[in-house]
């Protein structure tokens, strides 16, 4: 069960129209790895991690990808919604215009729709965490070669905040590692002692 | 080990410092991976965690465009 705050994560208030950095900004929507695959891989590996530590790192960090979601659909809508059709043309927005408009879709950059294909669910918990750590560093990466391509402040601003999250959930993932680790290595050999009742059962035959 | 240098440096020469992380992992074993734990000490005001993402100052690492940095060395730079 979710509560669902209608506010945004980061506030993002941008200015300028740019339609063409909107068809790359969507790729951390729905691209391979973009912020609905990451929610959807922490919460569904959920259900098969172990310790309560580790559940709930899974359970607060695809919460967060989920606003993550709410802040890049929010950014590519603004960036759209006053481009005018010549602009988007121009910028070279043109395919995604045919086929969505100046709507939001979960897509790669490169137009590849979301599928569950980019994430993973194997079961086990530290496969599980070791493509969670490796996803938060794929997403860092990602939040870079944006910032590459642009100058507005506007847009900026929230892509440096989703990437500085990004390095602050690997630690996190990390430390959940750690415990679900020392968890397995555990031993699990418990001596029961014998019952007295059974002691004199023995000793009676 | 370079990053336990700095560490060295900045929290023993001042035992009463909080040091914001474990600085040696035990019982490591090999084909496992070991991120060092975090402790509480100073946080950021809540304006500050805002804009740096974070309201850990050890966590904070801004991203500085330094792209070219990633390229392969060439043999006469090596």
């Amino acid at each position: 069960m979710w509560s669902y705050d209608k506010i945004l994560q980061y506030p993002i208030k941008i200015k300028t129209p740019n339609p063409g950095l909107a068809t790359k900004i969507i790729s951390q929507y729905g691209g391979p790895d973009g912020e609905l695959a990451a929610s959807l891989r922490y919460l569904s590996q959920r259900f098969s991690m172990v310790t309560p530590e580790a559940i709930a790192t899974l359970n607060d960090i695809g919460t967060e990808e989920l606003a993550h979601l709410e802040m890049i659909g929010t950014m590519v809508h603004q960036l759209m919604k006053n481009a005018t059709v010549e602009e988007i043309e121009s910028s070279g927005a043109g395919a995604y215009y045919t086929d969505h408009g100046r709507g939001v879709y979960p897509q790669a950059a490169s137009g590849t729709p979301f599928t569950a294909a980019f994430l993973q669910v194997k079961g086990d918990p530290i496969v599980d965490l070791t493509e969670d750590l490796a996803a938060e560093q794929k997403a860092r990466g990602t939040y870079e070669w944006l910032i590459n391509q642009t100058d507005d402040p506007d847009v900026l601003e929230p892509l440096k905040f989703l990437r500085e999250r990004e390095v602050v959930h690997y630690q996190r993932f990390g430390e959940a590692l750690r415990k679900v680790q020392d968890y397995l290595q555990e031993p699990r050999l418990f001596i029961m002692p014998k019952p007295d009742f059974l002691r004199s059962n023995e000793l009676n035959r | 080990m370079i990053n336990n240098r700095r560490l060295d440096e900045m929290y023993y020469s001042n035992p009463e410092a909080c040091i914001p992380q474990e600085l040696v992992i035990e019982n490591v074993r090999l084909a496992a991976a070991y991120v060092p734990y975090q402790f509480m000490c100073e946080v950021f005001s809540p304006i500050e965690s805002l804009a740096a993402g974070t309201a850990f100052p050890e966590l904070f690492s801004p991203y500085n465009r330094k792209d070219n940095e990633n390229r392969p060395c060439r043999l006469s730079e090596c």
